[in-house]
Parts: C-alpha cells; sequence; structure tokens
C-alpha cells in the first residue's frame, strides 16, 4: 500500500557541498480562521498552522509566523546553501499548541 | 531539443544548389512523408461541397454533440425556425458524461445514458452530419471535414475536452498511450467509461487510485461523486480494496462537507482521501504514481489529468496566448472569437472559469442561440448568467445525493458564484431529483 505521511520534506536527490538547494516542506493540516460558521453548528472554532520553524543543525535558520491567511495544507519552500551535513528540521505549530516535526538529512 | 533550421541552413545542409521544385518535395522534411495518392485525392474530397440537403435559410454550423451543441442546435431553431442548422459530429451514439458515474454503479443501465443523435436531428428539424471537422476557413466561411465542406453564415464550435498529460508529468508519447489506454481517466464518455466500468468489477483489491486535476477541469464533483460509487461497490461486493483518492486541491473543491461526510460515515473502511497531491510522474509498469513528497502504489487506477480545450481549437489558431488550459480567445459575454463575429465558441472550450457541466453548457446553449438568432437579425441581446445545477449521488444502498446550484456574476474583473444554494446533508429527495434532472435535459435535447 501506499506510504502517506502528514508531513514532508524533499530535498533535490543530487547536490554538492555548498550548492544551494531548493527545500519543499508540507503538512496536511486544516485551516479554519474561526469566522466560518455551518448550520446547526455555530462557528468552527480557529485552528491553523501559525508557526514554522526551520533548523538547520541545532541553529534555527527560519521563523515564519503565519496567520489564518496562510492555506490549508501549507506548502512552504525555500534556498538553502548546503554548507556541512546536519539533521533539517522542520516544526509547525498550530494553534492549538499542537506540534509536528519532520526532519532530513543534509549530507554532503 | 531539436534545433531549429532556417530555410537558408535547410538548403544548405541539402547540397546548396539542388533545384526548387525538388526542395518543395522534400521540405515536408523530418517524419512527414509526401502524401500517397489516394490520400491526396481526400483533399479533393474535402474540397467540394458535402452531400447534405440545401440550406433553407441562414446556415448555423454546430460543430459538436455534447451538452452545448445539442441544445443550441435545438434552441437555434426554436428561436428562429427559418434558420438552417447543421450539427457536425464525429461520434454515431451519443453517451452523457454527466449521470455516467451512476451507471459505472449500476444505479442506472446504458440506455439511460445513451441516445441517438438521429432522433435528436429528426426531432428538432436541425441536420445531423455524421463527420469529423479538419480545418475552417473563416475568409470563406467554410468548414472542412473528411466528407466535404459545409458553407456556413455562422460557426458555433464546441467541441469539447482533450487532457494535458503533460502537466501531471508524462509527455513522453509512448508513455502517455500506454497511460491513456491502461488507466483511462473516463471523462470524455465511450470507450474510456465501458474500460473503466469492467475494471471496477473485475476489480479483486488492493488499492484503486482515482484522482483529481488541479485548474478547472470537467466537472468539479464528479471524481468525488465517482470515488464515492466505486467505494460503493468495494462495500457492498465486500471486496478487500480501498479507493485512493488523490487530490491535487489542498481540499475537496465543492460540496466539500457533503463529501467528506460521505467519506467518513459511509466509506471509512473502503476510501481515503489524499489531498494536496501533486503528481510529477505515473509509472504504467510498476503502477505507481510518484508525487512531490511521495509515491502511491496501485492495483488499478483510473488517471484523470489536466484537462485542456479540445485540440480542434488550437488546430485552428483560436487559442487565447493567456489561457493555461489552452482555451478559446473569445468576447466573455457575447461567445464569438474576438474579431469575428461569425464564429463562436461555448462548452467546454470557453476560457470562462465556469463549471464544465452539463447544466452550465445547456443554460449557456439557449443564451448563445438566443444570441445568434438576434444578430442574424441585426438585433443584439444582454449578457445571461449561464447556470449550474449539480447533483451528486453518494450513498447507492439507498440512493441518496448531495446538490448544488448557482449562477455567475461580474464583477468587474473576474466571473465568480452568486446565488449559491448547497445542499450538503445526502438525502433520497436528492437522489430523486438526479434522476429527475437527468430525464428532463435527455427529454430536451433527443425528443
Amino acid at each position: 500500500m501506499a506510504s502517506r505521511r502528514k508531513t514532508a520534506i524533499r530535498l533535490p536527490r543530487k547536490y554538492a557541498k555548498d550548492e544551494v538547494i531548493e527545500v519543499k516542506t508540507r503538512i496536511i493540516h486544516p485551516n479554519h480562521n474561526g469566522r466560518m460558521a455551518y448550520k446547526d453548528q455555530g462557528y468552527i472554532a480557529e485552528y491553523y498552522v501559525w508557526k514554522i520553524e526551520i533548523f538547520y543543525g541545532d541553529e534555527s535558520i527560519i521563523t515564519v509566523s503565519a496567520s489564518a491567511a496562510l492555506s490549508q495544507n501549507p506548502y512552504f519552500t525555500f534556498m538553502l546553501r548546503a554548507t556541512h551535513s546536519a539533521p533539517l528540521r522542520v516544526v509547525w505549530v498550530d494553534t492549538q499548541g499542537d506540534q509536528y516535526t519532520e526532519s532530513v538529512d543534509v549530507v554532503v | 531539443m531539436a534545433k531549429k533550421i532556417s530555410r537558408r541552413g535547410f538548403l544548405k545542409g541539402a547540397g546548396g544548389t539542388v533545384a526548387g521544385a525538388a526542395v518543395a518535395g522534400m521540405a515536408v522534411g523530418a517524419g512527414v512523408t509526401a502524401l500517397p495518392p489516394r490520400a491526396q485525392a481526400a483533399g479533393a474530397v474535402m474540397n467540394k461541397k458535402a452531400e447534405l440537403p440545401k440550406a433553407m435559410g441562414a446556415r448555423v454550423v454546430v460543430v459538436g454533440g455534447g451538452w452545448s451543441g445539442l441544445t443550441l442546435s435545438k434552441y437555434l431553431k426554436k428561436e428562429d425556425s427559418k434558420l438552417d442548422v447543421v450539427l457536425i459530429e464525429p461520434r454515431a451514439t451519443f453517451m452523457s458524461c454527466p449521470i455516467s458515474n451512476l451507471w459505472l454503479a449500476g444505479l442506472v443501465d446504458y440506455e439511460f445514458i445513451t441516445h441517438s443523435f438521429l432522433d435528436a436531428a429528426r426531432n428538432n428539424d436541425y441536420t445531423f452530419f455524421n463527420a469529423t471537422v479538419i480545418d475552417v476557413d473563416r475568409g470563406a466561411r467554410k468548414v472542412f471535414t473528411e466528407q466535404g465542406f459545409v458553407d456556413y453564415d455562422y460557426l458555433v464550435l464546441a467541441p469539447g475536452i482533450d487532457y494535458d498529460y503533460g502537466a501531471i508529468g508524462v509527455s513522453d508519447p509512448e508513455d502517455v498511450y500506454m497511460l491513456s489506454t491502461h488507466y483511462p481517466a473516463a471523462f470524455k464518455p465511450g470507450s474510456e467509461h465501458l474500460s473503466l466500468k469492467q475494471k471496477i468489477h473485475e476489480f479483486e483489491g488492493g488499492a484503486f487510485v482515482l484522482t483529481v486535476p488541479s485548474g478547472n477541469y470537467r466537472c468539479l464533483p464528479a471524481p468525488y461523486e465517482r470515488a464515492c460509487m466505486v467505494a460503493a461497490i468495494f462495500k457492498k461486493e465486500r471486496i478487500k480494496g480501498k479507493v485512493l483518492l488523490l487530490d491535487a486541491n489542498p481540499d475537496v473543491t465543492i460540496k466539500g462537507p457533503g463529501f467528506h461526510a460521505a467519506f467518513e460515515e459511509l466509506y471509512k473502511d473502503h476510501l481515503e482521501y489524499v489531498p494536496s497531491v501533486t503528481i510529477t510522474g505515473v509509472d504504467v509498469h510498476k503502477k505507481k504514481v510518484t508525487s512531490e513528497f511521495d509515491e502511491f502504489d496501485f492495483d488499478d487506477a483510473a488517471i484523470y489529468p489536466r484537462v485542456r480545450a479540445a485540440k480542434l481549437i488550437e488546430t485552428l489558431g483560436l487559442v487565447d496566448p493567456n489561457s493555461p488550459q489552452k482555451e478559446a480567445h473569445i468576447d466573455p459575454f457575447k461567445y464569438n472569437v474576438v474579431g469575428d463575429e461569425r464564429v463562436y465558441v461555448t462548452g467546454d472550450s470557453r476560457p470562462m472559469p465556469f463549471s464544465k457541466s452539463g447544466n452550465t453548457a445547456r443554460s449557456e446553449g439557449k443564451f448563445v442561440a438566443k444570441l445568434i438568432a438576434a444578430r442574424a437579425k441585426g438585433h443584439d441581446v444582454e449578457w445571461e448568467s449561464p447556470r449550474t445545477i449539480c447533483y451528486s449521488v453518494v450513498n447507492i444502498d439507498p440512493m441518496e445525493a448531495i446538490m448544488v446550484d448557482a449562477t455567475y456574476a461580474y464583477d468587474g474583473e473576474s466571473f465568480g458564484f452568486t446565488n449559491v444554494k448547497m445542499i450538503n446533508d445526502r438525502d433520497s429527495i436528492q437522489a430523486q431529483s438526479t434522476l429527475e434532472w437527468a430525464r428532463s435535459h435527455y427529454r430536451d435535447m433527443f425528443s
């Protein structure tokens, strides 16, 4: 059967030391902005990813402060200079305080 | 990539001093050979008048016998019985894409969705011409088919959609052929649907992959309805199989609460919904779909790639250069090709973001018929919005459906839904309405 993950990080297949590479990340997560009401159910509570933090080794390299304007299942990509071998870790935090972590190893 | 060869460079390469006539013969060049004599003669056939009844009034030629073309042909005659209407369609039999998911699930029989173009033409007093359009000469107002040309006063092109496999990373012609033959999308009715029904009923277990493309694809709710129908069959037949619905969009694109409720309440064991899957390739031999982040193995599948306007629109040089789905360059309110009030494009080849679905095509067809009939008399009419009514059956036992009904408004920049009525709580009344809706449309088009 298929492999399915809520969180994912993708690095290019091949890259050299010091090369600038594109990193793609994604989490499957709802986005409710708190202002939508469904019939008989009242307002749907605010629920979305409000922070994405990226660590290269122990260093925090990017912090995204998101709002309800971030999409559902946010897909976030950035460029990284692969200077050394270290884990690349992405932490997503949602409005209910839940944390989701995914990590891949950058090997140069 | 093939290097572009200039005429001068070609001449040099060919030896430099070849005579002009010989060059003309050779210039057909790479991969194209001169036509054999009988094929050349086919050009002569095309260049004579097609054998049709003589036009009794201004002639409107409608190309494409889908929901749009059939409606236009009928309503042009209703608007003005003096108009002479010819419907050109390459298929000999009509098979409906709307309701075909119900047929896949055995809720209606084949006769319910299959109809005769002859009935449609005879009962509505227009001419059916079973032929394939090859070209159009807009200057001379002629449509060329393999059986000769037809003169027109007005021309309506409603050729529907084609698939864009390149958008899911499958572009080699051999791979496209393999994928479209082994795992057809089944959104162009005919053999694709017959293959899919066979697949579903012969399925022995495992993962059955269905996909939802990005962009404005044919019938927004249909892939979700189909997923429900296939899962319902697996559930009913106790097949240890699961529908894996891979959606390029972040969530169900329409009637979300209704479909999610069905997925969770009815098909928990037989359907898995995976959003935000951007497909980057399909390996037919290994039975594997690859996406940006994941790989999905399947035992059988129906891969619905991105759609584009029918290739005929491109062949005729009518594509809007800004349209990512190669749709026609027309006036969005009057439907005529920009700069040519004799030629119109309707149905799923239109560039407006209307739902590519049956009810939309029919309400639009009625408006365009009224517009052309008025213009033939030197008048004009105000734009009317098409109306999208769409039922989706989500349960087969008992039969239950959800629905949406909406029109469109223009805000000065773009079109958006307005007057939206949505029923997301599935019930059997909506299911009965689904069948009534279909019956009334078939009746109107064919009798």
